[in-house]
């Protein structure tokens, strides 16, 4: 196989990657995801009448985290290409993307756990709820790290002809920003700061999705500066 | 004056040939974490007085006195199970190393081989937490050990995703090695894309609390548990194999 074809399909599985996650969310009836402040009644009834949802979703969300290599290596084999780029640089992506990748399965296990049983005391399915929804949505330091390396990397290239145009870099810097919220949701059990609020959920959970797809586009059209070049020489 | 340039030379020939030597046994150690990782990972099994599973159809009562009977079994077992992931990690790094050697394949895969067995490993680690969790207080509430159970099942038993990631650039890597003979045989490349194929049935296991697709069933226990050493095993013969012809190549 070509290289170039090689790394598209890597491209195709943070696509899938996305997609998976996105659509296991969707499945299991957590758009919009359940409040911290539900009562106990009101959560384990959600888990009664949403197990298959749940299970099936969930099980798609584990999926989502196979695809996550691919990409994570394709950015850092791209990184390489950076000259100046400190191998440094490009070996701290690959392992935090890998640290990344954990977090899409170690969350949906503890949703299957309680969509397996929900008929067990009430007390258990609401602290499962708790522990799936705190380590889904918390785990923003590798992400952070992640989109700070890439930032750093491409503001590294002083070429006439980058690999990734220098706005990337501030718009992995301002990704990063996005996911910090997260950090302050185990005091806040309502509003913007809370597990299903506006600044923790639904700005992460957007600019999670939204660097998916403007990666997919960059490193699309860096694969294709990389053809070009090699038919010049 | 020629005899002391003869015998520097001599001495820095000396010195490259035990260098050589050292970095072919790391490579081995390496290549043997395969075989030790999953003896370390089904001793754990057996010590914990998991062979064969518990069913997830058992009541709380009957999990709870599980835990109570083999408390100190758990404990141990499930140390070696933590130190299991260890080896997983230098196992990869060595399939990584000796993919590197296959010319013209592109770091792409070899990274992605890497970053996929390095996620790999933490699924050796976290269901050993769970299973020392249930048995650090194994006289808890019933219903509360039946959890810690599931959970440590659930997590033990259904990310395959990870390995199939790992092992399809593995197999990508050996099928698209040009040279006669290649530096794996093509079979091994067909293992890599069967053996995760066939782990895939658990993502079933939700649905199941008994019969094949249960966690102790058939198509998700035991099948794969078999391919999986199957797996280790022929892996560390050829990468025993591929070693060995590195150090005559070079």
């Amino acid at each position: 196989m070509n290289p170039r074809s090689l790394e598209r399909w890597c491209v195709w599985s943070g696509v899938a990657a996305i997609t998976c996650f996105t659509f296991g969310f969707v499945f299991a009836g957590f758009i919009p995801p359940p409040s911290p402040s539900w009562s106990i009644e009101r959560v384990v009834a959600y888990y009664q009448q949403h197990a298959t949802g749940i299970r099936a979703g969930m099980v798609l969300m584990m999926i989502s985290g196979m695809f996550v290599p691919p990409l994570v290596a394709l950015i850092s084999v791209q990184m390489r290409r950076i000259p100046g780029a400190h191998p440094i640089l490009v070996y701290a992506q690959l392992s935090a993307g890998t640290l990344g990748a954990v977090f899409f399965i170690t969350g949906a296990l503890v949703f299957i756990v309680a969509a397996y049983r929900p008929d067990r005391p009430a007390d258990i399915t609401y602290m499962l709820n708790d522990m799936g929804w705190i380590v889904t949505v918390i785990p923003w330091s590798p992400a952070f790290m992640q989109n700070v390396i890439i930032g750093a990397a491409i503001l590294t290239d002083k070429s006439a002809q980058p690999v990734f145009p220098r706005w990337l870099a501030y718009f992995n810097f301002w990704v990063a920003i996005g996911f910090l919220p997260g950090g302050l949701l185990p005091f806040f059990k309502a509003g913007p700061f809370a597990w299903s609020g506006a600044f923790v959920f639904w700005l992460a959970g957007s600019v999670f999705i939204a660097w998916f797809i403007v990666m997919t586009v960059m490193l699309l059209g860096a694969i294709r500066r990389q053809e070009r070049e090699s038919a010049a020489t | 004056m020629s005899g002391q340039a003869g015998k520097s030379e001599l001495m820095n020939q000396n010195h490259q040939q035990a260098s050589l030597k050292g970095q072919m046994a790391f490579q081995r150690v390496c290549a043997w974490s395969g075989v030790i990782c999953v003896t370390l990972f089904f001793g754990a099994f057996v010590l914990a007085g998991f062979v064969p599973p518990l069913s997830p159809s058992l009541d709380a009562g009957e999990v709870s006195a599980h835990y109570l009977s083999h408390t100190t079994g758990i404990r141990v077992g499930m140390g070696l199970m933590l130190i299991s992931s260890a080896f997983y990690a230098m196992f990869t790094a060595v399939m990584s190393g000796q993919m590197r050697r296959i010319p013209g394949l592109s770091p792409t895969v070899v990274y992605t081989q890497l970053a996929a067995g390095a996620f790999a490993c933490v699924t050796f680690l976290l269901p050993a937490i769970f299973f020392i969790v249930a048995s650090f207080r194994p006289e808890r509430s019933p219903e509360l050990v039946q959890l810690m159970n599931d959970l440590a099942w659930i997590m033990m038993v259904i990310p395959w995703m990870p390995f199939m990631a790992q092992n399809f650039s593995f197999a990508f890597a050996i099928l698209s090695d040009p040279r006669t003979p290649p530096l794996f045989p093509r079979w091994v490349g067909f293992l890599n894309i069967w053996a995760p194929i066939s782990f895939s049935p658990a993502i079933l296991l939700p649905f199941f609390k008994t019969g094949p697709f249960a966690w102790s069933g058939l198509f998700v226990i035991w099948i794969p548990a078999f391919i999986f050493i199957f797996w280790f095993a022929a892996i560390t013969r050829m990468l025993m194999k591929a070693i060995d012809r590195e150090e005559r190549e070079t």
